[in-house]
């Protein structure tokens, strides 16, 4: 194993490029993950309506409605008098003042029955309460044209408002990540820098031409030093995820194991893995100078995490650049991501959807091995 | 301990060695002398089964050499033409590497290392880089590398190129101390002062073909130049040229930049017949210098050009 203990050595002297960039990476994700959770938008409180009801009409529909209104919303009761209502609305003191004239009852059942409101203009509280008036008179008229006398079709229309249904939440669109949602998101930049740069500087000090001549003169087999090469190669992936992933434990650990998708995101960020070693097998085949590697890495982590949804959202990318970046394997990592963000459990067709996207990242992985290997011969070929 | 027998090697169009044949033996510092592009390296890449050849046999230790013949590789040591040593490593984790090629026990290997580290003289320089040493420490590394697992047989492909004078004949003197402690060393270089220097027996290369084998003196021996004359700084007309051609024992003579030189066969006085001819004719001349043959007399009267050309 002195090919694959070499090859280690080799890793641990480049170790300090690689701590470089994880030390970059782990920073800003520690950053940015600090200002997710100072996000408001989940520190929700339920807030009632304040509204006011002037019942000039006395009648069972009229008492009926102001007991609906009342069930719903914060009742305020105002002096029926039009500057003391225009106060209060004015101060606040309420926000929806519905005024139910004299024979209201008799003209709902001819249809013509008018209601006044007065309401703080264009506000949403305003609507909301519109709307739930409107619900319970259009309830009330359904019942009562299928029979039901007033009061019964009241009372019905308040038992059926009284009725509530139990919901538990099966999609949930977290519009604000959780912290290891967002290192998922930005995996592949970390992975595919340590995966194109440390690989491949390795790989390219064992192929320089003469120490290719004097390894290649010693008695072990060239299939056995590949084959260690290999190993080491695929030992410093797996390596670079395994990181990763204490640094997502690190930084959310319990939440990222309580969530359903956990094997999905494992399964993900492999297959992320698996094409970032074979991007970097395909670039120590062509490679023949070190110094270009900073620049072909930069090029290619950069490149690949702006097209495909890494840094940009894949929401907010445009059409043709999204059709554009399904040609790259980061694409169907980043569609993975950002589904497995946005449900808590999987659908049939969602996991159909995961598997299709490491399916086609495998395939990405068989396709540039096999491209880096048919180079590598045509190369070899060249030099005898 | 090496055979090669009517080898040939074409890369496409090009016959790179042509009917190649070689017999080394045990104990012999074998120098393969050409120009660049003679095949010397090929012929070593071929010897050490990193080519395939499209004729001919190759045996090593009395076996076939194929890229298999592991048993074989190692007694061999290879000391490649340019530095073959990892940049990342140290000194010491270079020669411990490449050790390690050849000898798995741990202990031995180091008893090793620290040997070809005291051989080199690398001692002081064991933790430093690649990158700080000097040509000429850089050179020894490549040679400790090559030497390390105490080779029977070992292959060096031009080790001294772009060396300074002082470092070469470290190497060529660590060279000799290597075939005195017992290895067969075969040695290629374009420089024909070194392998004259170091090499009991030479093979002359041009083409991918061997021109003639022999020690050095053998070699001489082949050739009708006994001495070379040369004269600087002189001003000849065509007629003192001719009149020169006609002195007994000159066979050729090369008149540029005012300097003459004169190949002649051995034979007494040829020196003062010159002098005297120069003496009458009243022409003033500079420095004067009298030769024995070198090899690149032999290569020049064999192949009509200079071995550096």
């Amino acid at each position: 194993m002195i090919v694959f203990k070499g090859f280690m050595k080799l890793v641990k002297k480049n170790a300090g490029i690689a701590l470089m960039y994880i030390s970059i990476f782990f920073s800003i994700s520690l950053m940015v993950s600090k200002n997710l959770n100072t996000n408001t938008d989940d520190s929700f409180t339920a807030s009632e309506l304040l509204v006011t009801v002037i019942d000039r009409d006395q009648s069972p529909l009229s008492e009926a409605l102001s007991a609906h209104l009342g069930e719903t919303f914060t009742l305020v009761p105002l002096e029926d008098k039009e500057n003391v209502l225009q106060d209060a609305l004015f101060n606040r003191r309420t926000q929806y003042i519905i005024q139910i004239p004299e024979n209201f009852q008799d003209d709902f059942q001819t249809g013509s029955q008018e209601l006044i409101t007065n309401k703080i203009p264009d506000s949403t509280n305003g609507m909301y309460a519109d709307q739930t008036v409107d619900a319970f008179l259009n309830d009330v008229r359904s019942l009562n044209l299928a029979g039901y006398s007033l009061e019964e079709a009241c009372q019905e229309t308040k038992k059926a408002a009284s009725v509530t249904a139990d919901i538990s939440l099966i999609s949930e669109d977290t519009s604000v990540f959780s912290t290891y949602s967002f290192i998922f998101v930005y995996m592949p930049y970390i992975i595919l820098c340590l995966c194109c740069y440390i690989p491949p500087i390795v790989l390219l000090a064992f192929r320089k031409k003469d120490l290719r001549t004097r390894i290649l003169s010693a008695p072990i087999s060239s299939r056995s030093q590949s084959l260690q090469l290999f190993l080491g190669f695929a030992l410093l992936g797996l390596g670079f995820w395994v990181l990763n992933l204490l640094f997502v434990l690190a930084m959310d650990g319990k939440a990222f194991l309580q969530s359903p998708n956990v094997s999905y995101y494992l399964g993900n960020s492999l297959c992320l893995t698996l094409v970032s070693l074979a991007i970097a097998f395909l670039i120590s085949t062509f490679l023949k100078r070190d110094d270009a590697l900073s620049a072909i890495t930069n090029v290619i982590s950069l490149g690949m995490c702006f097209l495909c949804g890494v840094f940009v959202p894949l929401t907010l990318l445009g059409d043709s650049v999204k059709k554009f970046a399904q040609f790259l394997p980061l694409y169907w990592y980043e569609n993975n991501v950002s589904l497995l963000n946005k449900v808590a459990i999987t659908t049939k067709s969602q996991t159909l959807q995961l598997y299709q996207g490491f399916g086609i990242q495998l395939l990405f992985c068989v396709a540039l091995v096999s491209i880096a290997l048919m180079v590598n011969k045509r190369m070899n070929v060249i030099e005898k | 301990m090496v055979h090669i027998e009517n080898l040939v090697k074409r890369y496409g169009d090009l016959l790179a060695l042509d009917h190649l044949n070689l017999d080394i033996k045990e104990g012999e510092i074998f120098g393969l002398l050409g120009p660049n592009g003679s095949g010397k390296t090929t012929a070593l890449n071929c010897l050490l089964a990193l080519l395939r050849y499209d004729k001919g046999r190759i045996t090593v230790f009395g076996k076939d050499m194929t890229p298999d013949s592991y048993e074989l590789k190692q007694g061999i040591g290879v000391i490649p033409q340019n530095v073959a040593v990892f940049d990342q490593m140290s000194v010491y984790e270079n020669i411990d590497y490449f050790c390690g090629l050849y000898v798995s026990d741990k202990k031995k290997r180091r008893a090793l290392v620290e040997e070809a580290l005291k051989f080199v003289e690398l001692g002081d320089y064991q933790k430093m880089r690649p990158k700080k040493l000097s040509g000429g420490l850089l050179r020894r590394l490549n040679i400790a590398c090559g030497i390390v697992h105490k080779p029977k047989l070992i292959i060096m492909d031009e080790p001294t190129v772009a060396v300074d004078p002082q470092s070469r004949n470290n190497i060529l003197e660590g060279i000799k101390r290597l075939n005195e402690n017992g290895s067969t060393i075969i040695y290629t270089s374009h420089y024909m002062e070194e392998v004259e220097q170091i090499c009991t027996r030479i093979a002359i290369i041009d083409k991918g073909q061997v021109l003639a084998t022999g020690s050095t003196e053998e070699l001489k021996a082949m050739i009708k130049t006994g001495e070379t004359i040369r004269i600087e700084n002189l001003v000849l007309t065509e007629e003192h040229l001719a009149d020169m051609r006609e002195l007994p024992h000159v066979y050729r003579l090369d008149y540029q930049e005012q300097t003459l030189v004169v190949r002649l066969s051995s034979a007494k006085h040829n020196l003062v017949r010159f002098l005297n001819y120069l003496q009458a004719k009243d022409i003033p001349f500079g420095r004067v210098l009298s030769e024995l043959p070198t090899l690149n007399d032999v290569f020049l009267e064999i192949t009509g050009k200079e071995l550096r050309d």
